[in-house]
C-alpha cells in the first residue's frame, strides 16, 4: 500500500451506479477446489511427498516393463572360460557375457544391475518393483474401496445419531475385537494364499478406522452452527455432509486499523459483525491469539500504578509471554470469554478453577483462595457457593458458568475487564441478569470495561464510547449518543435500522443486504462498498481515512470529505432516532 | 462408577462370548482339511476326525468346545507339535511375547509421550520438526528391518547383545527386540500426543486459563496433559494388543517362540491347524476386548463428565 495520502478529485465523488447488492460477491464457493489446490501447493514439504509418492508408484507400474528381465529369470554369466556361473548376490556391475533363463535367453554385455542379484540369482531390481507393484496394487484397492465405505458409515451413522448411531456403533464393536491376523487366518483355512486373500482381509478390517474418524468429524461438525445454518436454509444431509467438511485455507489480514482508547473507569464497547476482527483484536492486546496468528506491526499502550509506585507505560506487544503471564493477564487485564460451554477446564473443578491463579501467582494460601473464592462465587450471584465449588462445568447451566468464568477473571483483582461477547451464548432472559451484574462489579470494583458484541442493544446499556468495527477496521468512533443519535457512518446507519424496534411501521426487519467480505482477499478501497448504498466512486479506490465530526466523534467514510455531495439519514432511520431521543428525554 | 463398570464389563462378555461363538462355527464349518493329507491315509483321519468329535452336530461341538474352554482346555492342536495340548504349547508362548511386548509397550510409550510433549511445547521450531521427522522415520520403518539395523550394529559391529533370544538370558536378549518393537509405538504415540496437544492448547479453556496468567508446566501439567490424555490413551489400546500377541517377523528372525510364531506355524503348512487358529482367535479377540475395557474403565477416572453423569444414572 502506498503511503502518500490519496488526493481525490471531483469525478471520484459521484455515487456509483445502481448495483445489485443482494448478491453475494464473496462467498469463495466457485473457487473452492482451486483454493484447496493452491493451499496444497503452496507447501513445500507436501510436493515434496507428493513426488516422491509419484515416482514411487510410477516404478511400481512401469518398473517392471523397462526392465528386460522377469522377476523369475536368473542371470548367469559365461566366464571367460566358457562356464556358466549362476551370478548369485553380486552387485551392480557385471562385465562378461550375460544370459537370463526363463523367457530371456539373450545375451546381454556389461549390463548393470542397479540393486545387484540375491542369493538365487535374480535381479533385484525387476523383483523389488514386481513386489512393490503387488503392494500398491492392494493397498490401492483396500484404501478406495474401503474409505468409501468406511467415510459413508461413519458419516452416516455420526449424522443420523440416536438409535442408528448406536446399532451401527455395536456392529464396528464387534467387527473391531477380531484383530486382522484371525481373520487372515480363518480366510487361510479355505482359501487359497494370495494377493486376493490379503485383499480380503484387509477390507473387512480397514474400513473400521475410517468409520471412526468421519463419525467423530461428523459428530463436531453437527454441534458447529453453520451446518445448523445450513439444515435450516434447506440444504439436504447429503449436500450438508460432503460438501462442508475440508477448511479453509489462506491468509487473513484480520486487522486492518484499529485504533482504540480506553480510561479509567470508563466502558467502552467495540461492535461488528462477525468476523469483523473485534475478538481478535482484544485478545491480540492480550496475547492471547492462536500459535498460528502473526502481528505484524502495532503498538498496545497500558499506563498503570502498581500500588502506591509511580505511573508507568509499557507497550504489551513488546512483552515475552512469560512476562504477559505474569504481570499483565489475570492480574491487571481479565478476559471474559463468549462460550462459557467451552470456556472452562471440563476435567477440574470449579473452586480450583477459580483458587488457581491466586495460589499460584499471588502466594495465597489455600484456605485463604478457598475463602476469596466462596466470597467470589457469591458476589457473581451463585447461590450455595460452598458447595459449588467442587462441581464440575458440566453440573452447571450456561449461566451458571459464565457468573463462574467472570468470578475467575476477578480473581486476580485486574483493572480492565474485557467481555468478549458475554451474553451471545446465553438464554435471552439471563443475558440482562449477567449485564447487571458486570455493571454491578464494575461500579464497586472501578473496574474500566471493554465490551465486544454484536447486539446495540447491550452498547445503549453499558457503553460510554462506541467504537463500530467493520473488515478489520475501526469505520465509526464516538460517544454512545453520538453514534445512536448522530450516526454518520452508513454502515452504522444500517446497524442501527436492523436493530428490532417495537414501533416500527414495518414488517419487516431490515438487514444490511450482502454480507462481510472474506478476508482471505483482501479488499482494495473501502471494504463496505458493495454493501453501501452511498458508496461512491472514490470508495472503491481509494479506503476512507477517519474524519473528524467533534472531539469523541468520528468516522471513515468519505462522505464527510468536504467535496462528497450531501447526504441526509434514511428517512426510516431519522424517524425512529427522533423517537427514540424521545423516549430518552422522558426519563431524564 | 459402579453401574458403570458392571455394564462395560457385561458389555466386554457378551461380545467375546459373541466372537468365540462365531470364530468356532466358522472354522468348523470350513471346507478343508486340518490333518496333512500326505501322511496319512484316509482311514487314519477318518478315526482322528472321530476321535475329535469332528463329525458331530456344531452346536454339540461348540457346547463341549465351551466346557472345556472354561476349564481352561483348549483341546489339541491337529497337526502342530504333534498334538500336544495346546495349553501347554500356548502359554510358554504368552509368556514370551508378553515380558517381550510389555518392555515394548513401556518404552514406546514413555518415550513417546515425552517426545510428543517436547515437540507440541516447541510447536513450529526446530524440536517439533525434528520430533515429527523422528515419528514420520519411526512409523513407516517396519519393526523387523530396525531389529535387523540394530542387530547389524549390536551384535555384529559391536559383539554386545546376541543374535538370537535365548530364554536362559531373558532380559539380556530382550532388549533388541523389544527397542525393535517400540519403535512404532513410540513414533504414534509422539505424533499423536503432539497433536492432541496442539488441539488442547488451542482451546477455549486453555484460553482462560492463559487469561489468569497461568504458563509453563503448571499449565501443561494442569490442564492441558489432562485432557490430551483421553485420546491417547484411546490410540494406546489398540498398539498395545499389537505388542503383546507378538509380532510375527521379528519372532521368526530373532527365534522368539511367541504368540506371532505360533500363529505363523499354524497357518503355513498345506493343512491349517484349526484348533490353533481357534484358540489363537479367542486369546486375542479376549485380549483386545479385555484392553478396551480397562481404557473404557480409565476414561471413567480421566474424565470426571463420564464418572459423574454415570453415578447420576446415565451412561
Amino acid at each position: 500500500m502506498n503511503n502518500t495520502p490519496y488526493v481525490p478529485v471531483k469525478e471520484d465523488f459521484q455515487f456509483l451506479p445502481d448495483r445489485d447488492i443482494t448478491t453475494d460477491q464473496n462467498f469463495a464457493s466457485q473457487g473452492y477446489w482451486k483454493g484447496v489446490a493452491i493451499s496444497f501447493f503452496r507447501n513445500k514439504r507436501a510436493v515434496a511427498g507428493l513426488v516422491i509418492v509419484a515416482l514411487i508408484m510410477f516404478f511400481a507400474i512401469f518398473g517392471p516393463m523397462m526392465s528386460s528381465y522377469s522377476y523369475k529369470d536368473i542371470i548367469s554369466v559365461t566366464s571367460a572360460e566358457g562356464k556358466q556361473i549362476v551370478a548369485k548376490g553380486i552387485g551392480p556391475q557385471i562385465s562378461g557375457v550375460l544370459q537370463g533363463s526363463g523367457q530371456n535367453t539373450e545375451l546381454f554385455t556389461d549390463h548393470t544391475f542397479l540393486f545387484g542379484t540375491d542369493d538365487v540369482g535374480r535381479d533385484l531390481w525387476t523383483r523389488t518393483w514386481d513386489g512393490a507393484r503387488i503392494s500398491l496394487i492392494i493397498a490401492f484397492v483396500t484404501i478406495v474401496i474401503d474409505m468409501i465405505i468406511g467415510m459413508s458409515y461413519g458419516l452416516i451413522s455420526g449424522f443420523f445419531g440416536g438409535m442408528v448411531d448406536n446399532i451401527m456403533q455395536r456392529i464396528v464393536e464387534i467387527s473391531n475385537s477380531v484383530p486382522r491376523l484371525v481373520i487372515v487366518s480363518v480366510l487361510a483355512i479355505f482359501m487359497p494364499k494370495g494377493m486376493f486373500l490379503v485383499i480380503v482381509a484387509l477390507l473387512l478390517t480397514e474400513w473400521i478406522g475410517m468409520s471412526k474418524i468421519s463419525r467423530a468429524e461428523m459428530l463436531k461438525l453437527k454441534e458447529q452452527e453453520y451446518v445448523l445454518a445450513s439444515r435450516t436454509l434447506g440444504a439436504g444431509s447429503f449436500h450438508i455432509i460432503f460438501r462442508q467438511i475440508l477448511p479453509n485455507a489462506g491468509v487473513i489480514h484480520a486487522i486492518r486499523g484499529v485504533n482504540l482508547l480506553l480510561k479509567k473507569g470508563e466502558t467502552v464497547a467495540i461492535v461488528g459483525e462477525s468476523g469483523s476482527g473485534k475478538s481478535v483484536t482484544m485478545k491480540a492486546a492480550c496475547g492471547l491469539l492462536d500459535s498460528n496468528a502473526v502481528i505484524n506491526s502495532g503498538q498496545v499502550l497500558y499506563t498503570y500504578a502498581e500500588g502506591d509506585g509511580p505511573e508507568q507505560t509499557v507497550d504489551l506487544l513488546k512483552l515475552s509471554k512469560k512476562q504477559l503471564r505474569k504481570t499483565i493477564n489475570g492480574n491487571r487485564i481479565a478476559m471474559v470469554f463468549q462460550d462459557p460451554m467451552t470456556s472452562l477446564d471440563p476435567t477440574m473443578q470449579i473452586g480450583k478453577q477459580i483458587m488457581e491463579s491466586m495460589i499460584l501467582y499471588r502466594g495465597m494460601s489455600k484456605a485463604d483462595a478457598w475463602k476469596r473464592s466462596v466470597e467470589l462465587l457469591e458476589l457473581v450471584g451463585i447461590t450455595d457457593a460452598e458447595k459449588r465449588m467442587k462441581n464440575y462445568p458440566h453440573q452447571l447451566s450456561g449461566g451458571m458458568r459464565q457468573r463462574v468464568v467472570i468470578a475467575i477473571a476477578l480473581s486476580g483483582s485486574p483493572d480492565i475487564l474485557i467481555c468478549d461477547e458475554p451474553t451471545t451464548a446465553l438464554d435471552v432472559t439471563i443475558q440482562a441478569k449477567i449485564l447487571e451484574l458486570i455493571k454491578e462489579v464494575q461500579d464497586r470494583l472501578a473496574l474500566s470495561v471493554i465490551y465486544i458484541t454484536h447486539d446495540l442493544g447491550v452498547v445503549a446499556k453499558v457503553a460510554d464510547y462506541v467504537n463500530v468495527m467493520y473488515a478489520g477496521k475501526i469505520v465509526e468512533v464516538g460517544k454512545v449518543d453520538e453514534i445512536f443519535y448522530e450516526p454518520a457512518h452508513p454502515y452504522t446507519w444500517g446497524l442501527l435500522s436492523a436493530m428490532p424496534d417495537l414501533d416500527t411501521d414495518d414488517d419487516r426487519l431490515y438487514s444490511i443486504p450482502g454480507s462481510p467480505p472474506n478476508l482471505l482477499h483482501e479488499p482494495q478501497g473501502d471494504a463496505f462498498t458493495p454493501r453501501n448504498a452511498f458508496a461512491m466512486r472514490i470508495d472503491e479506490k481509494e479506503a476512507p481515512p477517519l474524519f473528524k465530526i467533534s472531539d469523541t466523534h468520528y468516522a471513515a467514510t468519505w462522505l464527510l470529505h468536504p467535496d462528497a455531495p450531501k447526504v441526509e439519514l434514511p428517512e426510516g432511520l431519522r424517524a425512529r432516532l427522533e423517537r427514540a431521543r424521545k423516549e430518552a428525554e422522558k426519563y431524564l | 462408577m459402579v453401574k458403570y463398570t458392571l455394564k462395560r464389563v457385561g458389555l466386554a462378555l457378551l461380545t467375546l462370548f459373541l466372537i468365540v461363538f462365531l470364530l468356532f462355527v466358522l472354522v468348523r464349518i470350513m471346507p478343508g482339511n486340518p490333518f496333512p493329507s500326505e501322511r496319512m491315509s484316509a482311514e487314519a483321519i477318518a478315526a482322528k476326525r472321530a476321535e475329535m468329535g469332528l463329525d458331530d452336530p456344531i452346536l454339540i461341538q461348540f457346547g463341549r468346545y465351551l466346557s472345556n474352554l472354561l476349564r481352561g482346555d483348549f483341546g489339541k492342536g491337529t497337526s502342530l507339535y504333534n498334538g500336544a495340548p495346546i495349553k501347554t504349547v500356548l502359554s510358554t508362548a504368552i509368556s514370551n511375547s508378553f515380558r517381550i511386548g510389555g518392555i515394548a509397550i513401556l518404552i514406546g510409550t514413555a518415550v513417546g509421550l515425552l517426545l510428543g510433549i517436547v515437540a507440541a511445547l516447541n510447536r513450529g521450531r526446530f524440536l517439533d520438526h525434528f520430533c515429527t521427522v523422528f515419528s514420520i522415520i519411526g512409523v513407516c520403518v517396519p519393526s523387523y528391518v530396525f531389529l535387523i539395523f540394530l542387530q547389524y550394529f549390536f551384535s555384529f559391529r559391536i559383539p554386545f547383545f546376541p543374535y538370537f533370544f535365548d530364554p536362559n538370558r531373558f532380559l539380556f536378549s530382550s532388549v533388541l527386540p523389544s527397542l525393535s518393537l517400540s519403535l512404532f509405538t513410540m513414533s504414534t504415540v509422539a505424533r499423536f500426543t503432539r497433536n492432541e496437544m496442539v488441539e488442547v492448547m488451542d482451546s477455549d479453556y486453555v484460553r482462560l486459563a492463559e487469561s489468569k496468567g497461568l504458563y509453563g508446566s503448571a499449565l501443561v501439567r494442569k490442564h492441558i496433559l489432562r485432557n490430551a490424555l483421553v485420546p491417547i490413551v484411546t490410540v494406546l489400546a489398540p498398539l498395545i494388543v499389537d505388542l503383546l500377541t507378538g509380532a510375527l517377523v521379528v519372532e521368526k528372525i530373532y527365534g522368539i517362540n511367541g504368540i506371532g510364531k505360533l500363529m505363523v506355524d499354524a497357518i503355513a503348512g498345506e493343512g491349517v491347524d484349526y484348533n490353533y487358529v481357534l484358540a489363537l482367535g479367542i486369546l486375542y479377540s479376549a485380549l483386545y476386548i479385555g484392553i478396551m475395557l480397562v481404557v473404557d474403565l480409565l476414561y471413567g477416572l480421566l474424565d470426571p463428565r463420564i464418572r459423574v453423569s454415570a453415578k447420576e444414572g446415565g451412561s
